[in-house]
């Protein structure tokens, strides 16, 4: 009888369950995003009506050196903040691992960048870096490396955004790097120890390589990550000075909110989306098959 | 071993302790870590000038609240189905959900846009930022609860079922009280997510609607000196809730969360 119950488990109602979560999301993010499709494929401004235009958005994007100049600057971003915010994150879990007195209090201040808005962030680094009263100039003007504010040059501007994001993200690594180094159990380090290997050999025999699936999924998700922010970049610099830290996600602003052409901005949406779905796609795969894969004893 | 915790701490030890430095420490040079002469006048400086602060506060609470109640009942059943259902339409739905995590945000903006600005008079700008918050949400969350779900043994359901309930009792009275844990870092994480939220709030919040984060940059942009005390005093007061729950929740975050699905 408890067997009839359950074997209706592949039919069940319960099934509909799924339902809100998937209307949810199909309301909200779907049907906007396929209508952006639409008029990533039109000529559309407030005010005036829509009609067609064919690939001439995409055209236009292609041929602006603009947004040449703004796929630059993410792929700069993007692969130093990502590399930047994984060895430190890395280096963070190995630290800890080691297992300190009151370590849940150093982990609970690696974590708390987490809990701030972007905004928020942005203040407190702007106070440090700003020219005049900034810590952080002082310092650098005392050994006599600065020599005009962070946000006026575009190489140190793109500097100060990628500090101020990596600083931001090393807790969402962190938290998934510190438990998978911790769950490598203490014996191999111990054994090794014994052996006489040095803490840098245990590193890259042991933690390395156990790691590295792991490494691997972290950076693929913050690569996605990324490549979409915009609330830290914008309002740290706007984009300037110069387009210098213009990314793909700012320009896409622009061109939506300063110059009102949304055609132009949705066909923006969808280059960026197809380039984050390049990273994804390997991702989407995997937690597929997780999500399904073993039904018990995951 | 003190470098990490400088790195993580210093920033907001900083804006803590300048949100009460007198206005002419903020601006001291060299800079001072450790100010001699405390102050509140920034606080009071703050709901003095800027009377639309307790309003952001509120709004942002609004907004917190309800996108926290909607994303947690809505992917702890969904959650709940993909633990212990299978079909078509929980594997395609799946995917879909899956999907849409990928999606930048951004992108969304630009179709909503000139929609909901149409409808600024009759709709709530919150209510859509509510909708959109848990909409983004809910993927990661379910995947969350389904984990959870999964290491609830389903002999647990059965025993009550023997026992004489019917499969919605049992749901509530032994599965849910067995989440609770989960839904509550559920609800923190949600929480911290719409609270601290700026490009939608920012995009599609008018005046009387603004949530904390947009009325802070605000402050920031028409930046002349003597404002930055209160942007601190403002940013602290808008950091100090989710610090405080990040620390209820900080173990859960680096136990059970990510640890179970990505076994290294």
């Amino acid at each position: 009888m408890i067997l009839k119950v359950f074997s209706s488990e592949k039919s069940g109602s319960g099934r509909y369950l799924v339902l809100p979560a998937f209307i949810l999301s199909l309301l909200v993010v779907a049907v906007p995003e396929l209508w952006s499709l639409v008029l990533s494929f039109s000529r559309y401004e407030p005010g005036r009506n829509i009609f067609f235009i064919g690939f001439k958005n995409y055209s236009y994007v292609f041929s602006d050196p603009n947004f040449w100049n703004s796929f630059k600057n993410t792929a700069i971003f993007v692969v130093t903040s990502v590399v930047l915010q994984i060895v430190l994150a890395l280096a963070f879990t190995v630290v800890l691992a080691k297992g300190f007195k009151a370590q849940k209090l150093w982990v609970t201040c690696v974590l708390l960048p987490y809990a701030l808005s972007p905004v928020v962030t942005v203040n407190i680094w702007k106070y440090m870096i700003d020219y005049n009263v900034g810590i952080i100039s002082y310092f650098f003007k005392e050994m006599g490396l600065l020599k005009s504010p962070w946000l006026s040059n575009p190489v140190t501007a793109m500097l100060a955004v990628i500090l101020v994001y990596t600083w931001y993200s090393v807790p969402f690594s962190f938290v998934i790097l510190y438990p998978a180094r911790i769950s490598i159990p203490t014996e191999l380090y111990e054994a090794a120890s014994i052996d006489g290997a040095s803490h840098w050999k245990q590193f890259t025999k042991i933690t390395m390589p156990l790691l590295t699936p792991t490494l691997i999924v972290v950076a693929t998700f913050r690569l996605m990550i990324s490549l979409r922010s915009f609330g830290e970049i914008w309002l740290l610099t706007k984009g300037g000075p110069f387009r210098s830290t213009e990314t793909l996600a700012i320009y896409l602003y622009k061109q939506g909110f300063s110059y009102w052409n949304w055609g132009r901005a949705a066909a923006i949406g969808w280059i960026i989306l197809l380039v984050t779905m390049l990273f994804s796609l390997p991702q989407i795969r995997t937690m597929y098959t997780q999500m399904f894969g073993s039904k018990k004893g995951v | 071993m003190l470098l990490v915790v400088v790195w993580s701490i210093f920033p907001i030890y900083y804006i803590v302790i300048s949100a009460f430095k007198m206005p002419r420490n903020i601006f001291a040079y060299p800079p001072k870590i450790f100010p001699s002469e405390f102050t509140t006048v920034n606080f009071l400086e703050l709901f003095k000038n800027w009377s639309s602060f307790p309003t952001a506060l509120a709004n942002s609470l609004i907004v917190t609240l309800a996108a926290v109640l909607l994303t947690v009942a809505v992917s702890l059943l969904a959650g709940f189905a993909y633990s212990r259902f299978s079909g078509k339409l929980v594997k395609n739905s799946a995917i879909f959900l899956l999907v849409i995590r990928m999606f930048p945000p951004i992108i969304i903006s630009i179709p909503l846009y000139p929609v909901l600005n149409s409808m600024n008079k009759t709709v709530d700008p919150r209510a859509v930022l509510v909708l959109l918050y848990s909409a983004f949400e809910v993927a990661i969350m379910t995947w969350i609860f389904k984990t959870a779900f999964d290491r609830i043994p389903r002999e647990l359901e059965e025993a009550a079922l023997v026992d004489g309930c019917t499969q919605f009792q049992s749901f509530v009275r032994i599965l849910i009280p067995l989440v609770a844990p989960t839904a509550v870092a559920v609800s923190i994480l949600v929480g911290i997510y719409s609270w601290n939220e700026y490009i939608f709030a920012f995009l599609f919040t008018s005046s009387g609607s603004q949530t904390t984060p947009v009325l802070i940059a605000e402050m920031m942009g028409g930046l002349t000196g003597p404002s930055w005390g209160q942007v601190f005093a403002a940013s602290v007061l808008q950091m100090i809730p989710m610090i405080f729950f990040l620390l209820i929740i900080q173990r859960f975050i680096v136990s059970g969360l990510m640890g179970g699905s990505l076994k290294g």
